[in-house]
């Protein structure tokens, strides 16, 4: 957003200029992370997603803003405060004692400015930043000022016609410079661009050169050094293009733009039992009971809007109408016409993760463990092998998978594998004991309890009559 | 009692020579005025609640883990994932109570019956003191963890078991249901054994009854409606301090061979032939 400012803190700040993102993390290193998944611009449900891999409970405290070109959405949990100035009046979303999270979601033209705060004091002066990841315990900006670039995750900015769209850009950024983007340099962590493995794919010259989503260093120098957080004129706006600039260009060489009009609008969503499901468990392979299949529901696809004719002007848009009152919705469940069903949000983030490698902040697929009986599992969870295996007093995401077999040699719980930092590991428990056969030399027995790094190719001989290996995600 | 007046369950249609058996008391004790403990037998759900707090809430806020569980069931139970978002729903609505100190919160040991990988299993889902054990030819063990202060000096080494009986926060538990920090409940894969025998109690069982004497119990081959009658008069007899409530369950088998000897070594789940290892 333009016209930021923070004010230093201990909460992080991953300020975008379409969206914010204020979180409580741990380390330095998470911010990262997150950094290059904000510059997607998840809508509230990826965000989610994204952040509630290990479940609700390990869901750190955050507020996230983000901008679509007809709407300000928000989602705050325990822990801030958003206060949105409006033409009717601020409105106030305290996540505090709420266990899950709150939603808003607003006119962007009712919508003045937006602080997010972390409700430790401060007595400290306001900083201006433009992009990039600080640790604040306040951030103010003023979602205006500059137009939303295009997006084909949610809202779309298509200027006339709905068919396959042509990436409407903004006037100025065919003239942005060709330089690779570096956040400025701010008090704390900087990241360095994203997409740059969009921009290498894309065989468009001028999404190549776009810095998208943050700021050269020359330009971000001058305005850090500026004594007034305040106005970012026009010049200035090309160069925080957003990402999703990128997107846009793979997405008309895609020849498929009738899949993204579909998606104009939607973010919305409704936990329903099946959704909640889906958004909590299915990180990696999903349990195949408890989430829909994202092609066989039956879900109407009558909820989207046609893509609509919106003229992204390059000045703020006037504060004229507010069209039918207040859109402000309170929490998941009271949804307009831009509700995405479970299916379809399935679909999106395939299409997501499809549209370029690397480019999804998700982990890539993790390996699997494949039995000689054909039976095989995911390693998005340990897995457990045995005739009986058990489970004791973990989490619910630290279940394992269970590969049960039928072998009187094998013991109830035979052997766990699990997959941590991209290494597989097994842990023999049992009482006859696994033997390791790697491809070069000879097999060798596990010792019972320990955890051992599994190279590709090894097989794990259970018994006479059972061998697992680890397959490729 | 016959035992056709017991209430079963045939997990499977398919395999119609597994059945679950049940049975469930409940007793406010000799001392409250108010039985603040709820139990719930609704198949594939099995479950305790012990509800606590908030100027006699307590048993609004156990009413409420069995009301939340009784939707899961007509929705439809689809795996873990339900009865986690169940367990958030419980949550959120005990909390809804109030939250201030006195604010009331519940317990909750449950067993669901999901298969996994095409095995029935047990997911046993705890959080607070109540309890679940399991009896199986290999002996009874106790299922859950229990987050209490004291179980968590035991863990700590402070103190030792048989100091704990004894203990002044013996009572006082470190998870619940409520207007609590959200701390999750403990989740396990039992697999469904047959002839095995599975136990949900409220701490008003534990607190008064050893756990020898509740094996005992479980293993006198009853039905399980006199089982759970059992165990809970006992407990009350032996003290009653509290409310107790037991919910048992027996799956397959008629009464008297759960802790049988050893049949066919391959038939018991839970034993690893001896094997040769070619190389």
């Amino acid at each position: 957003m333009s016209n930021s400012s923070y004010r230093p803190g201990s909460s992080y700040a991953l300020i975008h200029p379409d969206a914010v993102l204020m979180i409580a993390l741990e380390e330095a290193g998470e911010a990262a992370d997150l950094w290059e998944a904000i510059g997607q611009i998840p809508d509230i449900v990826a965000l989610i997603n994204e952040l509630g891999r290990g479940g609700l409970s390990s869901m750190p405290p955050f507020a996230y803003v983000m901008r679509s070109p007809k709407h300000l959405q928000l989602i705050v949990r325990d822990g801030y405060v958003v206060t949105i100035r409006t033409s009717g009046g601020p409105v106030v979303v305290d996540g505090s004692g709420v266990s899950t999270w709150s939603e808003r979601r607003l006119p962007s033209d009712e919508v003045e400015s937006v602080q997010i705060s972390d409700g430790s004091a401060h007595s400290s002066a306001a900083l201006p930043v433009i992009a990039g990841v600080v640790q604040a315990c306040e951030v103010s900006f003023d979602p205006e000022g500059r137009p939303l670039a295009q997006r084909t995750t949610g809202d779309h900015a298509v200027p006339t016609a709905a068919a396959p769209p042509e990436p409407a850009r903004e006037v100025d950024r065919t003239a942005e410079p060709k330089a690779k983007a570096k956040a400025a340099p701010q008090p704390d962590l900087v990241v360095s661009e994203p997409e740059a493995d969009h921009l290498a794919k894309s065989p468009s010259a001028e999404a190549a050169a776009e810095p998208a989503g943050e700021v050269t260093e020359d330009r971000a120098d001058e305005q850090v050094e500026g004594s007034t957080p305040q106005e970012e004129p026009a010049p200035d706006r090309p160069e925080t293009s957003p990402p999703t600039d990128t997107e846009d260009t793979e997405e008309a060489e895609d020849g498929q733009g009738d899949e993204d009009d579909e998606d104009a609008g939607a973010t919305l969503f409704d936990p329903d039992d099946a959704s909640f499901d889906a958004m909590f468990f299915t990180s990696g392979r999903p349990e195949p009971e408890d989430v829909p299949e994202p092609n066989a529901t039956t879900e109407a696809d009558g909820d989207e809007d046609a893509p609509e004719p919106e003229q992204v002007a390059p000045e703020p848009t006037p504060d004229n109408d507010s069209g039918a009152g207040n859109d402000d919705l309170d929490v998941v469940g009271d949804h307009d016409e831009h509700t995405m069903s479970p299916a379809q949000f399935a679909e999106l983030r395939a299409r997501m993760r499809d549209r370029g490698a690397g480019d999804q902040p998700a982990a890539p697929r993790p390996p699997r463990v494949v039995l000689s009986t054909g039976r095989e599992a995911a390693l998005d969870r340990s897995v457990l092998i045995g005739r009986a295996p058990q489970a004791r007093n973990t989490t619910p995401t630290g279940l394992p998978h269970l590969l049960i077999v039928d072998d009187p040699f094998v013991s109830g719980t035979h052997l766990e594998l699990a997959y941590r930092d991209g290494v597989v590991w097994a842990t023999d428990f049992s009482t006859n004991g696994t033997l390791l056969r790697s491809p070069h030399g000879e097999p060798v027995p596990l010792v019972k309890g320990v955890p051992t790094v599994i190279a590709d190719g090894t097989v794990l001989e259970v018994s006479d009559n059972l061998t697992a290996t680890v397959a490729p995600g | 009692m016959p035992a056709a007046l017991h209430p079963s369950w045939t997990p499977d249609p398919g395999s119609p020579e597994r059945q679950i058996v049940f049975g469930a008391a409940s007793h406010p004790g000799n001392v409250r005025t108010v039985n603040e403990d709820r139990w719930f037998t609704s198949p594939p759900v099995f479950l305790v609640a012990d509800g606590m707090g908030g100027h006699q809430a307590g048993d609004v806020a156990s009413s409420l883990v069995v009301s939340t569980f009784d939707e899961m069931v007509r929705d439809g139970v689809s795996g873990v994932a339900s009865v986690a978002a169940c367990i958030t729903r419980c949550h959120e609505r005990i909390a809804a109570l109030g939250t201030d100190s006195a604010a009331p919160g519940s317990t909750l040991v449950g067993a669901v019956y999901l298969t996994e990988d095409g095995a029935g299993y047990w997911l046993v889902v705890n959080i607070g003191d109540s309890r679940a054990y399991w009896l199986t030819a290999d002996g009874f063990e106790q299922l859950s963890r229990d987050h209490s202060v004291v179980q968590e000096l035991i863990d700590a080494g402070r103190i030792s078991q048989s100091a704990a009986a004894s203990h002044p926060e013996r009572h006082v538990i470190t998870r619940a249901l409520g207007p609590f920090d959200n701390l999750p409940a403990d989740y396990s894969w039992i697999p469904v054994v047959d002839d095995s025998m599975l136990l949900l109690c409220s701490d008003g069982v534990t607190s008064e009854l050893d756990d020898t004497t509740i094996a005992q119990l479980l293993a006198s081959g009853m039905g399980t409606q006199e089982t759970a009658e059992a165990i809970v008069t006992a407990a009350v007899n032996a003290g009653g301090r509290d409310n107790a409530t037991a919910v048992v369950l027996q799956v397959n088998g008629t009464t008297g061979e759960v802790r049988g000897e050893r049949r066919d070594e391959r038939a018991s789940s839970t034993d690893t032939l001896p094997g040769r290892r070619t190389q």
